[in-house]
């Protein structure tokens, strides 16, 4: 199964939002990342045919998807970013009804929803009304009904946020199962996330796709780039002020700066490898 | 109180109702020229009863209230509240600011009304002490309109529901237009419907029965709307 | 079926609904105990007094209950950020849709038959139900009906109940296009109040041209049809129609109906813009 993005442009009024997108995934999980404003999530939206492109066409398997209507949303599991839920549902409830729209048989509808109520661990909450659960219990309602019918395409904004390590470390379990029969593409910016678990990595700023690497392969490019220096705090400022720092640490009157570079910024600064967060500064960074 | 002031004030739908409004009253001036000219004065004092009044409720019930529930709407209400100053004293400043808007709505129509009487019966001669008279119920009507924004607001701010509020302060604003006074007898409840909800304050008519009875009633009722809400907001650490 | 009760479940959480409820239920309360009197003192009178009671307050309840329960229907998944997840499921659009249009028809039937069973039943009742299968001697919207006083009455709500629909649709469609609950109830219950308004006091007022331009438009609009001004089909509001022609109206507002959910259909299909 191949879902293909050619020439994507989008434009709200003379606000170029996406410009000239083309994309190609199979199957595996493709991490969308960049900074807020990006296009991140209009660029999910016209793959979920929710809002149309200006130009270009979304394509699976060659078919346009607007042309394929409920043939392309029967493959199609969404988990959009500000989900939201109706409180006087129970998650049970909630769940049988999203499986009804998604058509689903009565009894299909039921061991799917019991099945994936266990896998999010929210089995011992199935009956109680949604009004009552904290913002990552309803984010685990909505991983469950995006995942419910067995979509071959999982499209999933901002999937881990409001969920403790504890639930992320279980949601990427989930996906790394799914990965191997299914197109998942998520945007998080909790760049770990996508380090344990995307096989490939989009970069977008502004609309456009800087880069399309694995995680390793973007992290090779930042290779000895990334260092470490422990300076008098009097002199952190100027650091900071030249370099990207990705992390500062205050310890003995002393700071601890992690910052890019191309060359050594200072005579005691030591390389380290880099990682995710170093990567996404490097591209994203002011 | 001055920002909140503002943000009445610059809401488009404040300028469009009360420009709805005066239109309104503008097309039927015209026809008061066309059709009704021996009345014509009388029907531009009686501005107040019909039109005005519609569009004092419509711009209380819509705009005005709105504020109470707009931060729940939102989203912002747990961060306003966790504020110094956003809680009891935000309060009274859109209670303030509100009544001060409304008031401002009422001299504006109050204006409209002459500016648009004068304009189209500038030909037909004005009955001696007009202008008297039509200030005195335009005075009714500030009066009955403070009340009713009062009691709509602070309902608004008990239920945190804007529809709610619109349909519990507008259905009794709105039933008492369809009661004949003519016909109800005092203690009815179509009578309470009529006098009880500041309609006929609204609608520029000193309430002439029992006066006595009904300024106990409405201090009553807008003290007993004060104390739930208070009471309320007290419960929900609103204070 | 079962995708209207879960509709029926999500309005159940409109707190403004059961607040409606209530105002409706002490306002009818208070209208049939204020009838009361005057009907068992003019008994030969009862059932041309019983057929004005959609004129007098029911017409009216009914398009209140119609304002408040339905306004946030069609705004609820945009106000509570599930109009991606049920634009995403594969039947989801057409379900709903199907859903909330069922259970808006369901809601009018339901109105229409409490506020009728009410008031048929209690009004009948305070006069013993006396001349109730007798031919309808005296109507107030036609010559003559060949019909009994009860099935008069009875067809009366039938009539309220296409009006009902009429006014629905247009406040599903107002819901549609503006996304905004308090606007809907605003923009609709203002027309309401408006139509009412012309009724019992400005259709006296307007002379000439407009005034045969707001008659033309309040005898084809939902409050004509609500009020049952609409059914008399005669040349000037006011006079009396004839019963062979009430099948116009009908027809009329039948074609209204569906008209208006065709464009509910076109406009709950559009893709959003963001």
């Amino acid at each position: 199964m191949n879902l293909t993005l050619e020439n994507i442009c989008k434009l709200f009024g003379k606000t170029v939002a996406l410009e000239k997108i083309n994309l190609s995934m199979s199957s595996g999980v493709y991490g969308l990342l960049g900074p807020n404003g990006a296009g991140k999530t209009t660029l999910m939206k016209i793959m979920t045919d929710l809002i149309p492109p200006s130009t270009g066409r979304v394509l699976l398997d060659g078919q346009d998807i607007t042309a394929m209507r409920a043939a392309f949303r029967e493959k199609l599991g969404y988990l959009p970013q500000d989900f939201g839920v109706y409180p006087n549902f129970t998650a049970e409830q909630f769940l049988l009804y999203i499986a009804q729209l998604k058509g689903l048989s009565r009894y299909e509808a039921k061991r799917q929803t019991d099945d994936l109520l266990v896998m999010v661990g929210l089995e011992e909450k199935a009956k109680k009304k949604l009004k009552g659960f904290s913002g990552g219990q309803k984010q685990r309602v909505g991983i469950a009904q995006a995942l419910l019918g067995d979509p071959e395409i999982l499209i999933l904004d901002e999937p881990t946020a409001g969920l403790d390590p504890e639930e992320r470390i279980r949601f990427r379990g989930i996906i790394s199962n799914l990965s191997q029969q299914k197109t998942v593409l998520l945007s998080t910016h909790i760049v770990s996330d996508l380090e344990a678990v995307a096989n490939k990595v989009i970069l977008l700023k502004k609309g456009t796709v800087l880069d399309v690497k694995r995680p390793f392969e973007l992290l090779e490019q930042i290779e000895g780039q990334v260092w470490i220096v422990t300076v008098p705090t009097a002199e952190e400022t100027a650091l900071t002020k030249k370099y990207a720092c990705s992390n500062v640490m205050h310890t003995d009157g002393k700071s601890v700066i992690r910052l890019l570079s191309e060359s050594r910024p200072h005579p005691d600064a030591t390389p380290t490898a880099p990682n995710m967060e170093d990567m996404y500064l490097y591209y994203f960074g002011k | 109180m001055k920002t909140e002031l503002f943000q009445y004030l610059k809401n488009p739908l404040y300028w469009a109702v009360i420009g709805l409004g005066l239109s309104f009253r503008t097309v039927l001036a015209y026809f008061d020229r066309l059709y009704r000219e021996p009345q014509f004065w009388e029907l531009a004092a009686d501005f107040w009863n019909k039109t005005g009044s519609v569009t004092v409720g419509f711009l209380t019930l819509l705009v005005v209230i709105h504020r109470f529930s707009y931060d729940v709407e939102v989203g912002v209400f747990s961060a306003i509240n966790s504020t110094a100053y956003g809680r009891l004293s935000l309060f009274w400043n859109r209670l303030t600011s509100g009544g001060l808007a409304v008031i401002l709505s009422v001299l504006l129509l109050y204006a409209g009304n002459i500016g648009v009487s004068f304009f189209w019966g500038s030909k037909i001669s004005m009955p001696y002490g007009w202008i008297r008279s039509f200030t005195y119920t335009t005075a009714i009507t500030l009066v009955g309109a403070v009340g009713y924004f009062g009691v709509s607001a602070m309902i608004c701010d008990l239920t945190k529901n804007h529809p709610i509020a619109m349909c519990l302060c507008g259905l009794p604003f709105a039933s008492s237009y369809f009661v004949n006074a003519g016909a109800v007898k005092s203690f009815d409840v179509f009578w309470f419907f009529r006098y009880g909800f500041f309609t006929e304050l609204v609608r520029g008519r000193a309430i002439v029965s029992l006066p006595v009875f009904w300024l106990i009633w409405y201090f009553v009722l807008i003290s007993l709307i004060l104390f739930l809400t208070i009471k309320e907001r007290r419960g929900n650490k609103e204070l | 079926m079962p995708l209207i009760w879960n509709e029926a479940r999500k309005q159940r959480a409109f707190r403004e609904v059961w607040v409606g409820y209530l105002l409706a239920a002490l306002l009818l309360f208070v209208f049939i105990y204020n009838d009361s009197g005057s009907l068992t003192v003019d008994l030969k009178n009862s059932w041309y007094l019983i057929q004005q009671d959609i004129h007098r307050y029911v017409g009216a309840l009914t398009a209140f209950l119609l304002v408040i329960g339905l306004s946030r229907l069609m705004c609820y998944e945009t106000e509570r950020n599930t109009s991606g997840l049920i634009g995403t499921a594969t039947h989801g659009p057409n379900l709903t849709w199907g859903a909330k249009v069922g259970l808006s028809i369901l809601y009018c039937v339901v109105i229409v038959l409490v506020l009728g069973i009410v008031n048929l039943g209690l009004h009948g009742a305070l006069i013993g139900f006396q001349d109730a299968f007798m031919p309808a001697s005296n109507c107030v919207y036609f010559e003559s009906v060949p019909l009994t006083n009860i099935t008069f009455c009875a067809v009366q709500y039938v009539f309220l109940l296409l009006g009902a629909l009429y006014f629905a649709g247009f406040i599903l469609i107002v819901a549609t296009i503006s996304k905004n609950t308090v606007f809907t109830i605003s923009f609709c219950g203002g027309l309401c109040l408006a139509s009412f308004g012309y009724q019992f006091v400005l259709s006296f007022r307007l002379n000439g041209m407009l005034g045969q331009i707001c008659g033309f438009i309040f005898r084809f609009s939902f409050f004509g049809f609500m009020q049952l001004e609409s059914y008399r089909w005669s040349s000037i509001i006011g006079w009396t129609g004839q019963w062979e022609n009430v099948w116009k109206p009908v027809l009329f507002v039948l074609s209204a109906i569906i008209f208006e959910f065709a464009v509910l259909w076109l406009l709950w299909r559009r893709k959003a813009k963001t």
